[in-house]
């Protein structure tokens, strides 16, 4: 059986290097509300691969980039 | 002791459980962070549950309120109380659809209004409706028991109170599960 596994985002980091994007910049850009960005960034909420992806591409990055599985 | 007051006292059971386990579920959580004198900003679908659930809650506890006035009989006996009754329930259920087309049509924009995490927060809220509408069935069945088990035979227009609530009861905690679970999430 695979472990127990947390998904951790760099969300946060990323807005901010991204030119101190807001929470409301990053939800409108993404198709979400600012409600599920806070949860994102504090990682009360694991997003769909679709919004993972949306992600990504709102950073010019890759899905791996922003998000990380850690084993416990 | 009569119905009405098993009635409160199993209501009063069931939200103080209610109340307990969220407190418990929301302890386990890692806080949540915000910015001082910053709240937690409400979705589309939180503002508007909340506020169904006011007209609704509101609209409910009005029919009760007159059927407790006038007597369950009354709604047998009484055209006026009937139909009174009946039109405030039948506007309440009305609030509710009216609720319920806004979030798909919400849910069909491309402005994102409505997300995913709403999608499934209101998929999730409906866990709690089928274990409400049997709490509210064993509390008509010990009531309707107590009250009238010498003569062992109940009124039939209980049925139709009993039908009402348990529709009632459907809206209220399809609605208390959504709040609920933007708690909990």
């Amino acid at each position: 059986m695979a472990p127990k596994a947390e998904i951790r985002n760099e969300v946060r980091r990323l807005r901010f290097e991204h030119g101190q994007m807001t929470q409301q910049q990053l939800a409108e850009r993404i198709g979400c509300t600012r409600q599920t960005v806070i949860m994102l960034e504090q990682g009360r909420y694991v997003p769909s691969l679709a919004l993972a992806l949306r992600i990504a591409h709102a950073f010019r990055t890759t899905v791996e980039e922003v998000f990380t599985l850690e084993a416990d | 002791m009569g119905s009405i007051v098993w009635i409160v006292i199993a209501l009063a059971i069931g939200s103080t459980a209610l109340y307990v386990y969220t407190v418990w579920y929301r302890a386990r959580l890692p806080a949540l962070e915000m910015p001082p004198g910053e709240e937690l900003p409400a979705t589309h679908l939180q503002r508007y549950a909340g506020w169904t659930l006011l007209e609704v809650g509101f609209l409910t506890a009005l029919a009760a309120a007159i059927i407790v006035f006038f007597g369950p009989k009354a709604w047998w006996s009484q055209d006026g109380v009937r139909i009174t009754v009946t039109i405030i329930l039948l506007v309440a259920l009305a609030s509710y659809l009216v609720f319920y087309m806004a979030i798909r049509k919400l849910r069909d924009r491309d402005d994102a209004l409505v997300d995913e995490r709403d999608l499934v927060i209101l998929n999730r809220s409906g866990a709690g409706v089928g274990g409400a509408m049997m709490a509210v069935m064993a509390v008509w069945m010990i009531a309707l028991v107590e009250a009238y088990n010498d003569t062992g035979m109940v009124p039939s227009y209980y049925l139709y109170l009993v039908f009402w609530s348990l529709v009632m009861t459907n809206v209220i905690a399809s609605l208390a599960g959504i709040l609920l679970a933007y708690r909990r999430a």
